[in-house]
């Protein structure tokens, strides 16, 4: 037995104790769900006579329990909409994905726009100029595989400070089935960089379209967000 | 690209009378029983549509009993499909199913809460205002309260033990029997009957209680603002 099941049944006994009139609630719970028999109903008339608060008992329940049903009923409607993995989840979810994923891909766009107008563009032989990566010495960038890269490219991170984490979820993109039975995952990791930097710039667009930076002042007692 | 659909072993229902539909409903409860649930576990991808096409609701529901967030609901639903489709070979006994996605299910949920809570911390770290104790999932809930009676009914019976509050939504579908609940629950049918009856009557309290409250602090509010006129 759980420890969850073993709890509830705690409470049962001590409700079982505390609650004499527990015959009084399973009437009404089993008027309301169509389950009471004739025996329970000449019961519930019986108790009726002597205590007619027990009508307005059952009415309060009746009425609540249809809100709780008419509420859940509308949320859980969105299960309609998930449909197995193996095709595509639903047209609607994914839409909305794709277009959270351009969205975050467009700050991620803006936020190194950002930093690249304040110290230069990073040199695109940056990585090939120094290939033995701290924490696993004698294997190189160019041979690495993918995750051993990445957990390279991480751990040098945390230690030279510009890495702060990994957040834990991986937000998922899409999902579709592939011809030899196997699922494709497209979905986005998300890191936590640090960088500090002598100037922020805000990019702004001029009457043409074209993006430039504007210097922004950060308070010291505060931050703004770009 | 298109999802596997229950409709692809039960025909197109483009069009379908309300009769139709009804008729097709009775004969998705009549179809999902242990036979779907074992050509399921043996790879029939069609049965396992029909399985998830019966269970995704009150597995909708179960994640909601377990606190969380409306807003998340679709995406747990989501990794609740994807962990049925990767794990179904694995259950044992078809008998087990309903305890076994329910299983998952809370599993789900209850990491995307820590998940939650460890975004909060972590979130609040970063621009240095980590609390000594985690407030915001209490504030946000109290900034939930919606005005509308059924949604604060909803919310009280959200807030009631967890082993009062799963059979008594649960039971709000309407195509859950009390069989049905105790076979997922793990628990005798005159257990959930039980549960069901003293939830209603804790659910009927909490919102007793909440209302006389409610009553109190207007009167509170009135007094204070004819004591505070000149």
């Amino acid at each position: 037995m759980s420890a969850e099941h073993e709890h509830d049944n705690q409470i049962d006994e001590v409700l079982d104790e505390i609650l004499p009139d527990h015959a009084r609630d399973l009437l009404i719970s089993r008027v309301i769900d169509g389950r009471a028999s004739t025996t329970d109903w000449d019961r519930f008339r019986a108790l009726a006579a002597n205590e007619p608060e027990v009508w307005c008992e059952l009415a309060t329940t009746q009425q609540q329990h249809e809100m709780v049903r008419d509420e859940l009923a509308g949320m859980v409607s969105v299960a309609d909409r998930v449909e197995l993995p193996g095709g595509i989840i639903d047209e609607e979810g994914t839409k909305r994905r794709m277009s959270m994923a351009s969205k975050w891909g467009g700050w991620a766009i803006a936020a190194a726009l950002l930093i690249a107008w304040s110290l230069g563009m990073p040199r695109a032989n940056t990585i090939e100029q120094s290939p033995l990566i701290a924490g696993i010495p004698g294997i190189g960038l160019k041979d690495a595989e993918p995750e051993q890269a990445f957990e390279q490219y991480l751990e040098s991170g945390q230690k030279s400070g510009k890495v702060i984490a990994e957040m834990p979820e991986q937000l998922v993109v899409e999902t579709k089935p592939l011809p030899d039975g196997t699922i494709e995952v497209i979905y986005i990791r998300q890191i936590i960089e640090r960088q500090v930097i002598d100037q922020a710039y805000r990019i702004m667009q001029d009457e043409t379209g074209k993006a430039f930076p504007v210097p922004v002042r950060v308070e010291r007692n505060g931050y703004s967000a770009f | 690209m298109t999802g596997i659909r229950a409709e692809s072993i039960l025909g197109n229902q483009a069009g379908a009378s309300v009769p139709k539909r009804r008729m097709r409903r009775k004969l998705d409860e009549q179809r999902v029983n242990e036979g779907v649930v074992s050509a399921a576990m043996k790879g029939d991808r069609d049965a396992l549509a029909l399985l998830w096409d019966d269970s995704r609701r009150w597995i909708g529901a179960i994640i909601l009993a377990h606190k969380s967030r409306e807003a998340d609901l679709e995406d747990l639903l989501q990794q609740v499909a994807m962990q049925l489709c990767r794990k179904i070979s694995t259950l044992e006994d078809p008998k087990a199913f309903r305890g076994w996605i329910r299983m998952i299910a809370i599993n789900i949920a209850r990491a995307e809460g820590r998940k939650r809570t460890r975004r909060k911390r972590s979130m609040l770290r970063l621009v240095g205002l980590e609390p000594d104790r985690d407030h915001t999932r209490d504030m946000a809930d109290e900034l939930f309260v919606e005005s509308e009676e059924s949604r604060r009914v909803f919310h009280a019976a959200r807030s009631l033990p967890a082993g009062y509050r799963e059979p008594v939504l649960l039971r709000c579908l309407q195509s859950m029997s009390y069989e049905q609940i105790g076979d997922a629950m793990g628990l005798p049918v005159t257990t959930i009957e039980t549960r069901i009856a003293r939830g209603r009557r804790m659910l009927r309290e909490i919102l007793e209680q909440q209302q006389k409250q409610e009553a109190t602090r207007r009167a509170n509010m009135q007094g204070s603002a004819i004591g505070g006129a000149p």
